[in-house]
């Protein structure tokens, strides 16, 4: 098909379209307004409100321009005496059944909400006691047409108003069944939870299934309330704030999707967060965490000045007088006595800063960060395969695999608008394959459900791996092209016979067998997957790997290999050189090549030796080996089920921790410095498909909070060192462009017209939409022996974590926690089904109630929590505990027992 | 073994003759919907246990609708040597009468007697001559009529395949499939002139084309058996008295369209058990008999019908909403292009036809296209399946050839309305159609004059109202219908529609105002922005009652103040 735009003209305005667009689109292009009601661009067409209907040369009649495509040659007139008479008379009715007592008064922009209304309107009929009162589209619409008389009686609807949940008020009196939130309930969640109800005048939207939202399945992604052109459908949250008076677009900040959120910012408070139309990643999709979970950065316990710890008492203190003790404090210690925390919560800049203070300034490579879901270190394995353990491809275009394998990941719960592409896919006829142990959302909509027991996942994928080569559907082309080694992965499979596998597992060797061949048939194919639900080690990145280069699912559209990162810069801290022996773009320390132009910008106190990593430096606290620690984080939740942090903490000489919230470190800490959080702060993120995208500040720092980049500058100076002169954020990532040669073309104001993927090597580079294209970074992708061993399974129940969608709610309407065992468990601690038991981590107890069923294998629980529980107690807590730590999906171990 | 179709046809001959001079008597009770409410099981049970009683050998068994709904039960028995004879109006006492005065005596009740008929196609084996028994179809309800779709109902077992097949049935279905080519039926179609029998009238050959053109498989075939007008009840009679002719017009549309390798699906409200029971055992049969699924008769030709229900919501009945329904979805209509024959069901290429118009295929298929041009108005070809209710006479579903005027088919066919009363008003064309006068009457029935008179004819349905009828009453009825039957999509019709419904609530009441009359027909022409026909026809009922019966409806304004 060609690309050749086409010309028509609107109200005598010549215009280009691209072909196959419908008139309201390219009308909203070229900045003509054409009233809608029903129509939203992220929406299919609907053609309900008949409020867009124009006159268009080649069609007869009165045309909707919201399902009339562009063509060429086209005259369109938006607006006619006939045109009007149909838009006002729909209006008219569409008014008969909403208040509109401010409405269609002449007198409307006199008024206050506070005045007395001369005309005597009741007050559930005016427009400055709705929520929507500003930003409403049936207001935009009305005031269009100039509509100032409804002719027909107005009735009421009378329906109860539905409230009950954390997040959304339903006022169905106000709704105008325009359908947007059905439909986007629908087509871009996938959730269905509202639906139309009734027929005729009495259709209204209500929960699919009767009765709450959560009930019917809702993942309060706030999605309909954002497409909701009325008051309908709104936030809690501040619900009466009214229009906002700036909207700042920025990057979410809480999983490593990275999708692009608006704040809207009302005197200087963040009072809402909505999605963004164009925002690339995204797409407009958002999920719960973006859309409720900014709540926090406003919470009073929030850390607004620098405190010192003198003995015992903690005092407030100046910046100049924090840093100052800092920087004579850190002086004191040998580089190597000194561990620096990352953190994949914070921007590029502020780690690269940590990182460059590490080993420019003091002369130490101890640095690491935590990811709970993905720890770095775990995909070394796609590292040594292809070059990068970045993810390959970008995570949109995985609606178009036609299979999707996804392994230890509870997509639609830690990365909901992932699960959504994966979703997406399926619903375009991807086969899906789960590989899990967990009873996840996206198992229940898989082809094949591969529930294995925990920690054999990368047996199950050597036996698929078998089938494949012994069936022969591996990708031969591509492997002799573009791989090596292919004899060292079929060598370690030789244990891994499907029937082998099955024994292992407890995955059916059919199973196994049926899910090599559809991945194998089904191209391209994608595969997710999180490595941090076991302690495998880098053992299942190679294997996945290994698995992709077999089916010669790399470096292909529609394919590619994506670990879950679990933080929303995960990505960023690698990429900013925050592990013991990385380096910033992708160098690593132990390469002498790549070391050298480091050396040359920072000096000679530049270790030319990897430090030490977190589990190591827990170990070294201990031994007395590390005394001195510097923390940065934002709001950031380090697990810690053992208790080894608290206990390594607890221990150290020194501890320096810039954080949002105290929290609990905050009582091991001397030095206790005030963050600023992503809404006042600029800076960058890199999300999981490596896209730089910007952080924009919305609203001033709280209190004397400042970002970690400022604070670790000063400290840096304070010591001596030089190259730390930065005066703001574009300055550090101007200096990371020209080290790191992956950035190398990254830049502000680049980053100002939309994200960048890496390699972005130059100015004029648009960045890497796909890695390994032609050739891996590596140069051939290696295959890796897959290495399995039986891990030793203790006898501590290990508890997995986990949110199903079934009761997927809130303790508050009477949901609960439950905690499934097996049975031979339950007898030996004797407990029956249906009993109330107490769930015990290092971090706390939760009550719960037991079910004791053959879903859990024996030795392992499985924990199912609502999700929104999880979510209100991160936002709303100022410390986040046990329920958010266990929202990740990890293994710990616990304790079961009666309550 | 080779497929062979004489060899099923002559066996279901045979069969078919034995019945017509059986040994034994032969009785058919008609269970139809009507034959059913008018108590049709027991007055079988009455006929069994009366032959038990007596020790009398007799078969009985099931027919569809003779179309004479007013008479039902109807009761037809072939005894040895003698042609069937039809009584009417049993009740399971006259079940007891029919066995001992006839069965026994050979003495046919007077008041029961319809009528007798004397040809193997309408199930005679012996001829009425010298007899003096008065022909069935020489009754004025019959005399009028060109039963084409309807001609085996009421005569056959509509549960039996071989009655079907005796009758000529899936013999056109072989014809299409070693005889002709698929342009070679559409060109017959086109010939025919057949027009959708679903209301809008199109050119069903024109659909045909499309759909033939259309990339597959999959292509689909829908057979609109949803029916939900009041007053319109052909396309229930079409599947419950002889589903089979239905089934084959699907099978022989999917040969027509290249939709080989695609499917059909017939669609029934759900809660309509007879015609959904009957077309279900039809599919079944018809793939025992390998006229449906693989290698069709034996050919390369491969199809198959599913049977599929649609939800009891009226707009359903619209081509696109009902495609919404297949899909699992609320049935609401989608917007227009692209149209069914592009994207359809699951966004493939599907056709969606009426009952009637399926089922008129295999007799265009089987005597040629010219011959059904044949009939019919210079516009209008073929028959019209009138339901005559209300008051009339004799309600019921009268098959008469386009052109014969309402009064012929009122008066002649019907009876009239009753005795002492006159006719005042029409409802045609269901709840969407409009009103007619009494003046009216002398207008031959068509697809385009009715239209342009501000009724139409639409599905079928004729409610005959005297002079007793409230107009405006009857307007708020249909308004009040078409408000609840929103499927709520389109603004204008949501809305709309109550407005409308309302402001005829308050004329009945004699609480209307001038204003309001006028906005509700400025209501009226907004509705036609409308995605689907229900918003487009919805003012017609108070359109055309308002051009009728203007004095009615001024009648229902508020009285004007006293000064």
């Amino acid at each position: 098909m060609s690309n050749d735009k086409v010309k028509l003209k609107i109200d005598g305005v010549q215009i280009e379209a691209s072909p196959g667009q419908t008139i309201i689109e390219a009308a909203r292009d070229a900045g003509i307004y054409i009233p809608y009601l029903c129509w939203h661009p992220i929406l299919k067409p609907y053609g309900a409100c008949r409020m867009c209907v124009v006159q268009a040369s080649n069609v007869p009649g009165l045309p909707a321009s919201c399902h009339t495509a562009v063509a060429d040659g086209q005259e369109v007139i938006t607006s006619s005496p006939a045109i009007e008479e149909v838009r006002r008379d729909i209006l008219a009715l569409t008014l008969s059944e909403h208040p509109h007592g401010c409405l269609t008064c002449w007198r409307v922009e006199h008024c206050g909400p506070t005045d007395v209304c001369l005309r005597n309107v009741t007050v559930t009929d005016r427009c400055v006691v709705c929520p929507q009162n500003e930003r409403c589209e049936l207001q935009d619409v009305t005031y269009y047409i100039k509509l100032n008389e409804v002719p027909l009686p107005y009735k009421y609807r009378g329906l109860p108003l539905e409230t009950r949940n954390p997040f959304i008020d339903h006022d169905m009196n106000l709704c105008i069944v325009c359908g947007k939130c059905v439909r986007a309930c629908d087509e871009l969640e996938g959730a269905s939870a509202i639906a139309f109800e009734h027929r005729g005048e009495r259709t209204i939207v209500a929960s699919s299934l009767g009765g709450t939202l959560a009930e019917s399945g809702c993942t309060f992604c706030g999605l309909c309330v954002d497409v909701c052109p009325v008051g309908a459908i709104v936030e809690k949250d501040n619900k009466w704030a009214g229009g906002a008076d700036s909207m700042v677009t920025t990057t979410c900040s809480h999983c490593s999707i990275g999708c692009t959120l608006n704040l809207n910012v009302k005197k200087g408070k963040v009072v809402r967060s909505t999605f963004d139309v164009d925002g690339v990643t995204s797409h407009g999709q958002e999920c719960a965490r973006g859309k409720f979970g900014y709540k926090w950065i406003h919470s009073k316990d929030r850390l607004t000045t620098p405190w010192l710890k003198e003995g015992d008492q903690w005092r407030e203190s100046s910046w100049e007088e924090a840093t100052d003790a800092v920087a004579r404090k850190l002086a004191g210690y040998r580089p190597e006595e000194i561990f620096l925390l990352a953190s994949p919560k914070n921007t590029n800049e502020d780690n690269y800063v940590l990182q460059k203070l590490g080993r420019a300034a003091l002369g130490t490579s101890n640095i690491d960060y935590v990811d709970r879901s993905c720890p770095p270190e775990a995909l070394e394995g796609l590292e040594q395969a292809f070059g990068s353990s970045a993810a390959t491809n970008r995570i949109w275009d995985v609606r178009d695999s036609r299979a999707v394998l996804v392994i230890d990941s509870d997509l639609t719960f830690e990365h909901p608008v992932g699960g959504l592409q994966v979703k997406e896919a399926v619903r375009r006829g991807a086969q899906l394959i789960v590989l899990d142990p967990r009873d996840t959302e996206l198992g229940l909509q898989a082809s094949e459900r591969l529930v294995c027991k925990p920690g054999t996942e990368v047996a199950v994928l050597g036996g698929m791996m078998r089938v494949i080569l012994d069936e022969g559907l591996h990708d031969q082309e591509f492997i002799r092209q573009r791989c090596e080694l292919l004899e060292e992965l079929e060598s370690s499979l030789g244990q891994l016979s499907p029937q082998a596998v099955e024994g292992i597992s407890g995955v059916s060797a059919a199973q196994i067998t049926q899910a090599a061949r559809l991945l194998a048939a089904h191209g391209p194919a994608s595969i997710l997957f999180g490595a941090g639900l076991h302690s495998q080690g880098s053992d299942l990145s190679a294997a996945v790997a290994d698995l992709a280069m077999l089916t010669g699912n790399v470096g292909r559209p529609g394919a590619g290999v994506f670990p879950m990162r679990g933080e929303n810069n995960s990505q960023g801290a690698t990429d900013m050189g925050c592990t013991p022996g990385g380096l910033p773009g992708g160098a690593t320390i132990t390469s002498a090549g790549s070391w050298l132009p480091f050396r040359q910008a920072w000096g000679d106190k530049l270790p030319s030796q990897p430090g030490i990593g977190y589990r190591d430096m827990l170990l070294g606290v201990k031994e007395g080996r590390i005394k001195a620690m510097v923390l940065i984080g934002e709001n950031q939740v380090l697990p810690d089920p053992q208790g080894e942090l608290a206990e390594a903490l607890s221990r150290l000489d020194y501890l320096v921790v810039h954080e949002t919230f105290s929290g609990t470190l905050g009582d091991h800490a001397d030095v206790l410095l005030p963050a600023t959080s992503f809404a006042e702060r600029e800076g960058s993120y890199t999300n999981l498909e490596r896209r730089v995208q910007m952080v924009r500040p919305a609203i001033g720092p709280q209190g004397e909070s400042r970002p970690a980049w400022q604070f670790l500058s000063e400290v840096a100076r304070k010591m001596g060192a030089s190259g730390f002169d930065y005066t703001a954020p574009s300055e550090i990532m101007d200096e990371i462009a020209r080290l790191a040669p992956s950035y190398a073309g990254i830049s502000y104001t680049r980053l100002e017209m939309g994200g960048i993927q890496w390699p972005c090597t130059g100015d004029d580079h648009a960045g890497s939409a796909m890695l390994h294209d032609p050739q891996f970074l590596r140069g051939r992708g290696r295959f890796l022996p897959v290495s399995w061993s039986p891990s030793e399974v203790g006898q501590d129940l290990m508890a997995l974590a986990n949110v199903s969608r079934e009761i997927k709610g809130v303790l508050e309407l009477g949901f609960e926690n439950r905690v499934e065992i097996s049975s031979a468990d339950a007898q030996r601690i004797g407990i029956a089904d249906g009993d109330k038991v107490s769930l015990t981590t290092a971090m706390g107890s939760i009550p719960a109630t037991a079910r004791v069923n053959g879903r859990a294998s024996e030795g392992t629980v499985l924990v199912a929590m609502p999700q929104s529980v999880m979510i209100t107690g991160m936002f709303q807590g100022s410390s986040p505990g046990v329920l958010a730590a266990l929202a990740q999906a990890r293994s710990y171990p616990v304790r079961i027992e009666k309550a | 073994m080779p497929y062979d179709f004489r060899r099923i046809q002559d066996n279901a001959r045979a069969q078919w003759q034995a019945l017509l001079d059986p040994a034994t008597p032969q009785i058919f009770v008609g269970m139809g919907i009507h034959g059913l409410a008018a108590g049709g099981p027991d007055v079988i049970e009455a006929l069994r246990a009366s032959l038990k009683r007596r020790g009398l050998e007799a078969d009985t068994r099931e027919t569809g609708g003779l179309g004479l709904d007013y008479a039902e039960v109807i009761v037809s028995v072939i005894k040895p040597g003698a042609p069937r004879l039809f009584f009417g109006g049993v009740t399971p006492e006259g079940a007891e009468r029919l066995v001992s005065e006839y069965l026994v005596n050979g003495r046919a009740p007077e008041d029961l007697f319809l009528g007798a008929t004397g040809n193997p196609s309408t199930g005679s084996g012996h001829s009425l001559e010298g007899t003096g028994l008065p022909d069935l179809f020489q009754r004025p309800e019959l005399r009028l009529q060109y039963r084409i779709i309807t001609k085996n109902c009421g005569i056959i077992d509509p549960t039996d395949i071989g009655h079907y097949i005796a009758h000529g049935g899936y013999g056109a279905l072989h014809k299409a499939i070693f005889e002709m080519t698929p342009e070679d039926i559409v060109d017959e179609l086109g010939k025919s002139n057949l027009r959708g029998r679903g209301g809008a009238a199109f050119p069903a050959a024109m659909k045909f084309r499309f759909l033939q053109g259309a990339p597959g498989p999959p292509k689909y075939h829908l057979c609109n058996g949803e029916e939900g007008d009041a007053g319109a009840f052909n396309d229930k009679h079409l599947l419950e008295s002889d589903p089979h002719q239905t089934l084959e017009g699907i099978i022989l549309s999917g040969y027509a369209t290249k939709a080989g390798g695609g499917k059909g699906f017939v669609f029934i409200r759900v809660g309509w058990d007879l015609p959904i029971n009957r077309m279900q055992k039809a599919i079944g049969d018809a793939y025992a008999a390998g006229f449906l699924g693989q290698n069709i008769m034996g050919s390369d030709f491969t199809f198959d019908v599913e049977l599929s229900l649609t939800g009891e919501s009226y707009v359903s009945g619209e081509e696109t909403a009902l495609m919404e329904s297949v899909e699992g979805k609320r049935a609401m209509p989608r917007y227009k292009p692209p149209f069914p024959a592009a994207y359809g069901v699951w966004g493939k290429p599907s056709n969606i036809n009426n009952v009637k118009t399926y089922s008129y295929i295999p007799s265009i298929v089987q005597f040629g296209g010219d011959w059904f041009a044949g009939i019919g108005t210079e516009r209008s070809k073929g028959t019209a399946l009138a339901c005559l209710s209300g008051h009339v006479k004799r309600p019921g579903l009268y098959e008469v050839p386009f052109g014969v005027t309402l009064r012929q088919v009122i008066e002649e066919a019907a009876g009239g309305v009753p005795e002492g009363r006159t006719l005042k008003v029409l409802q045609t064309g269901g709840p969407l159609g409009g009103f007619l006068p009494a003046s009216a009457l002398d207008m031959p029935i068509d697809f385009d004059g009715m239209v342009a008179a501000g009724a139409m004819f639409g599905s079928g349905g004729i409610i005959v109202g005297d002079d007793t009828v409230d107009v405006v009453d009857l307007t708020r009825v249909l308004a009040e219908f078409n408000a609840e039957e929103s499927c709520g999509k389109c603004f204008p019709c949501r809305l709309g529609t109550r407005q409308m419904a309302d402001i005829l609530e308050r004329l009945t009441h004699k609480q209307g105002t001038e204003r309001e009359l006028q906005a509700a027909m400025v209501i009226g022409q907004t509705m036609k922005s409308s995605l689907c026909a229900h918003g487009h026809l919805a003012e017609n009922p108070i359109k055309s009652g308002y051009r009728y019966f203007e004095e009615e409806f001024k009648a229902g304004l508020k009285a004007p103040i006293a000064t």
